[in-house]
């Protein structure tokens, strides 16, 4: 059974005052809370074995790397990968995406080959292209989306063609919510022998995932929106394409022998992990690993559901608020964007805050998606394990009391 | 803080009804001797924007228009300077700021004299929405830097 307050009792951040009010914590979609087994792990890290990685012969060192390597094997089997060497620490989503434009599009990607992207991308799936475009002459194609919020398919098809080597999309918009259909994409992909890549920053925390059903070539991820730390984030690749890739770092742990003019690069994942890693931070994300396991993916997922669902009816119930995104509970996950027709996204924030809520307001790494909604920014709303319908409720009475404070004069 | 002390009648008031908003007709405006200025500032992280367009004549800030967008801080905040300003000397105006800057970042304090800006008292304890106030002030002490600079000054 899952019971949302006992999973409370567990984050210590959640009975904090904030301007005198009970914090209420809607910005998960920015980074999740962490519960206090997570925050023990990386302190008994330092009271117990800090030690580096992969480097001393001492007993103390090789309890680190034993403890840094199981959680590694704990990130393969969290996403289903086939072995542990598919899984490169990085230090979040960002960095996993700039390893694959760098370690594998440098390398593999020629003048005149395409890069699909969508409009709903971060920027971080969107700028590495970008720079990888102005150095190699790669064409960025986006696609477009449908009124309803989601992925207008037909564009897709017509946009791949035989130039087309990477699909890269986002599993989970961070604006509009919207869960985009990964597995459909990567048939289509692999017909034409293109490979794809998946920003899983939103979908991963709450979408129960298998790579290796999804057959997907590169997952990118963050610990941080998944109750772990910040600092530390994956990417999963193929073993056969890893093999292929570049390093990003050059420097210590990521090589074999190194004379004066060349070296040899260290086997798969270590070839991409250069530099003393954040074994503190990995060492917290076993920990939130263990504590979603615990709680069942599947359950995280549908509670996440029944309450998105319930924001989504208390929110339409408002007047003079907009809501982005699919109507269809079922094709959308825990984040909702709106806005109000006279009121800026900033505004309601801070009066949210006053109240001990906390949303997003701004445009959430996402401009061109917010061009294309027409808007500058948006209020956005994203919900996580511990959240409550009682917070819900909490925050549509600020929303009410943001409606009255700007209805002066009307 | 209450919310009333942030979102001050006279705040929603100036956003509702922005004063001086718009552009000032090119015609109005002699070029080469009275030449329009026209500056733009933008806070990339938040988003918001103010243009403003001014002319000076002898001196005096004679005319002075702005649009934007953004939240009812920043924007309020330029309608209020914009009557504010309007008439006065450019050295009046570059001391205003200036102590207008220095009353936002807490370095001097509020005095009854400053009539709407004192408003803006509650959110001096908001350190991220200061600059929301400051913004509009920024752009224009920007252009009057540029058109002091034109006259060689
Ligand atoms: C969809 C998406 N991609 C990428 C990122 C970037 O993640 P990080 O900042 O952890 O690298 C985020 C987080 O803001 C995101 O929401």
């Amino acid at each position: 059974m899952y019971d949302v307050y006992k999973i409370r009792n567990d984050f210590p951040i959640l009975k904090e005052k904030i301007n005198g009010k009970k914090l209420v914590y809607l910005d998960n979609a920015a980074t999740t809370q962490k519960p206090l087994s997570v925050i023990n792990a990386t302190s008994d890290y330092y009271k117990h074995y800090n030690a580096n990685v992969h480097r001393g012969v001492y007993t103390l060192g090789a309890i680190a790397t034993q403890e840094y390597e199981r959680i590694r094997k704990k990130v393969a089997d969290f996403i289903g990968a086939e072995e542990s060497s598919c899984i490169v620490f990085t230090k979040g989503t960002t960095e996993a995406i700039n390893l694959v434009a760098y370690g594998w599009g440098r390398k593999f990607l020629r003048d005149g080959d395409e890069v699909i992207l969508t409009i709903m991308e971060h920027h971080s799936n969107i700028v590495p292209w970008q720079i990888l475009a102005r150095e190699r002459g790669i064409k960025l194609k986006f696609i477009p989306l449908r009124d309803d919020g989601t992925l207008d398919m037909d564009s897709f098809y017509s946009s791949i063609s035989e130039d087309t080597k990477l699909i890269s999309i986002t599993y989970v918009s961070n604006v509009l919510g919207t869960i985009n259909p990964i597995g459909e994409i990567v048939k289509i992909a692999h017909n034409i022998r293109a490979k794809v890549l998946i920003d899983g920053a939103q979908g991963i925390p709450s979408i129960p995932t298998n790579v290796k059903n999804l057959d997907v070539d590169f997952l990118a991820f963050s610990a941080h929106k998944m109750l772990g730390p910040t600092g530390i984030g994956i990417l999963y690749s193929k073993r056969e394409i890893l093999e292929e890739m570049e390093p990003l770092l050059g420097g210590g742990e990521m090589i074999k022998r190194v004379s004066i003019f060349d070296s040899i690069w260290a086997d798969i994942p270590y070839r991409f992990e250069g530099g003393t890693p954040n074994i503190a931070g990995v060492i917290g994300f076993g920990e939130a690993i263990d504590y979603l396991n615990n709680l069942g993916m599947d359950e995280v997922f549908k509670h996440e559901k029944i309450l998105t669902a319930y924001a989504l009816e208390m929110l339409s119930s408002l007047d003079g608020i907009t809501i982005y995104g699919p109507k269809d509970i079922n094709l959308r996950s825990s984040i909702i964007s709106f806005n109000y027709k006279k009121v800026h996204p900033h505004d309601v924030a801070t009066i949210l805050d006053q109240n001990g809520i906390a949303i997003r307001a701004g445009h959430h790494c996402a401009q061109p998606l917010h061009d294309a909604l027409g808007i500058s920014a948006s209020c956005r709303v994203s919900l996580y394990v511990y959240n409550t319908k009682e917070e819900i409720d909490c925050l549509i009475k600020s929303l009410e009391k943001v409606e009255k404070i700007f209805s002066y004069g009307t | 803080m209450e919310l009333e002390e942030i979102y001050k009648e006279v705040i929603l008031e100036h956003y509702q009804n922005p004063r001086n908003y718009g552009e000032i007709p090119y015609a109005h405006s002699s070029e080469g001797i009275n030449p329009l200025c026209k500056v733009d500032g933008e806070n990339p992280i938040c988003g918001d924007a103010i243009y403003i367009q001014f002319l000076v004549e002898d001196d005096k800030l004679e005319d002075i228009k702005f649009t934007g967008v953004g939240c009812a801080i920043s924007q309020a905040s330029a309608s209020i300077m914009t009557e504010l300003v309007k008439g006065k000397s450019i050295e009046d105006i570059r001391s205003l700021i200036i102590r207008f800057k220095r009353i936002m970042e807490g370095k001097e304090d509020f005095t009854e004299d400053l009539g709407d800006l004192l408003a803006f008292e509650g959110i001096r304890r908001l350190p991220v929405r200061i600059k929301c106030v400051l913004l509009a002030w920024e752009v224009l002490l920007e252009g009057i830097n540029k058109i002091s600079k034109r006259a060689g000054g």
